[in-house]
């Protein structure tokens, strides 16, 4: 990045982008559940880096800054497409904590039904339905902290928050993921319409 | 005791999960673990389930996402600076009396300039700017006077030249038929441009259909050239083009066996004719 920064190397730009952006994508694709609009959240936020490397002071790591840029760029998202109220379940997750939850959704028995998906896809179904329940800020912590394994002063600052904030975040994330979670790691019960919901495709 | 009641010791726990305790907090987390097997079944299911987030499926990028933000990008500072100049240049001609003078003076002096250096040059190379369609850098010829681009394009010209020999796909391949290809291969992208731009990442969508003429066909040739499933062109336009080759080329082409081949051979000869970093034909005009 400092390369970047102080010589505008278009080489070292697009060594940037290579390795960054899977994690980056990942992280966007989780938190907003469409691929199509974490792909243009991921360029935005790359064009964003671009017009800010000057601003770019090495005192912490790249990937903070760069999740930073990448918070302030998916919540801007969603609040332009709350306005022109393109956020809908299927396309993308709820936008907030009451929006989607498996609390509404009775528990069936996995002898309902017609096809027993395979175990790995289940899990991965039901995983992304938990996280989904989770509101915009639940989520992007977890993410954060589970697939950049980022602490949480990284956290609170990618996040624009404090260490405490964080800290609260976090606790109620993990016990409303428990919560979903358990019946089905401990029973198998899977939720109704996990069956009805497209896999993502393009992961 | 079994999952902790109070807020605080939740938020250590969790801390002692994710190893963000001190030692001697940490310690007196095993202490307590070790005396209550039902707070150990509370952590083991936190446990169970963040490790049940591994399911989740990690996000490949496919090969030319990298490329197509790059070309995001690159289109994006290009439209900033085209729309910067702008009113750059409008505050300059609001200052004072002075200023504006000196504006006119510059003008003139530009003008005087430009008529001095442009009838020196040859006829064919004052029409040269004129015939750009495909540059392969905006910057090339964003801002460069008329008779600096009749330069720039002698030297890219001769370039060419020097560089068509060495090409084992083109050796009977000559200035009319590469004049002919590229006029041709501009008329195909401008077909199909709706088909090509519905394929093209969103974000870049808008800033191709706003760009320059000759930067949007070559936004859109990249275009066609990563998406070899839209089968272009198509059968019935290469068909088109082969009358109007020489017989060598012609031969060539029709020597391939598959469509598909005859795609590739098109390929290698507008990516030399791009590898030039112009192209020259009529079509410049034709876009309004």
């Amino acid at each position: 990045m400092l390369r970047f920064r102080d010589s505008d190397d278009a080489t070292a730009f697009e060594e940037l982008v290579s390795r960054y952006q899977q994690r980056l994508l990942t992280i966007l694709f989780h938190w907003c559940g469409s691929r199509e609009w974490a792909e243009d959240l991921c360029q935005d936020v790359f064009l964003r880096v671009f017009r800010a490397r000057k601003q770019y002071q090495p005192t912490g790591k790249f990937s903070t800054w760069l999740f930073t840029i990448a918070h302030h760029t998916a919540s801007n998202g969603r609040r332009g497409r709350m306005r022109r109220r393109e956020v809908r379940w299927a396309g993308a997750f709820g936008s907030s904590g009451s929006g989607f939850g498996l609390e509404q959704l009775a528990a069936a028995s996995s002898g309902q039904m017609p096809t027993r998906l395979a175990d790995k896809s289940e899990l991965a179904q039901v995983v992304r339905l938990a996280v989904a329940g989770l509101n915009d800020r639940q989520r992007l912590a977890v993410l954060l902290s589970k697939f950049e394994h980022m602490s949480y002063e990284e956290i609170a600052a990618s996040m624009d928050l404090t260490i405490p904030a964080v800290k609260s975040l976090l606790v109620r994330a993990r016990e409303c993921l428990r919560q979903k979670l358990q019946p089905f790691l401990d029973d198998g019960q899977l939720p109704l319409n996990v069956s009805t919901i497209p896999p993502i495709s393009g992961a | 005791m079994s999952a902790p009641q109070n807020h605080n010791d939740q938020e250590s726990l969790m801390a002692y999960l994710d190893g963000e305790l001190a030692p001697a907090e940490v310690a007196i987390w095993e202490k307590r673990l070790a005396q209550d097997p039902a707070l150990r079944a509370h952590l083991q299911s936190l446990r169970s389930t963040w490790d049940a987030l591994d399911a989740l499926q990690t996000t490949t990028c496919n090969a030319s996402f990298t490329t197509q933000t790059l070309d995001a990008v690159a289109l994006e500072v290009r439209s900033r600076e085209t729309q910067e100049a702008e009113p750059t240049l409008r505050r300059s001609a609001i200052g004072s009396v002075w200023r504006s003078l000196l504006v006119v003076f510059v003008v003139l002096v530009a003008a005087a300039s430009f008529f001095a250096v442009r009838y020196p040059i040859s006829s064919i190379d004052r029409q040269s700017p004129q015939d750009l369609v495909v540059v392969e850098d905006l910057s090339t010829v964003k801002g460069a006077s008329e008779e600096e681009n009749a330069t720039a394009v002698k030297d890219l010209d001769s370039k060419q030249q020097d560089q068509e020999p060495s090409v084992p796909h083109m050796p009977s391949l000559g200035p009319d038929d590469s004049k002919k290809i590229v006029s041709w291969m501009n008329k195909v992208l401008r077909d199909h441009e709706r088909e090509l731009l519905q394929v093209a990442p969103p974000r870049i969508r808008e800033s191709i259909r706003t760009a320059p003429p000759f930067v949007r066909r070559q936004s859109l040739w990249r275009i066609l050239q990563r998406n070899s499933d839209l089968r272009l062109p198509t059968a019935v336009e290469i068909e088109r083009l082969m009358p109007q080759l020489s017989d060598a080329p012609r031969k060539q082409l029709s020597q391939a066996e598959t469509v598909d081949d005859k795609r590739l051979l098109l390929n290698e000869w507008m990516r030399v004719a791009i590898n030039a970093r112009f192209v020259r034909s009529e079509v410049s005009t034709e876009d309004p």
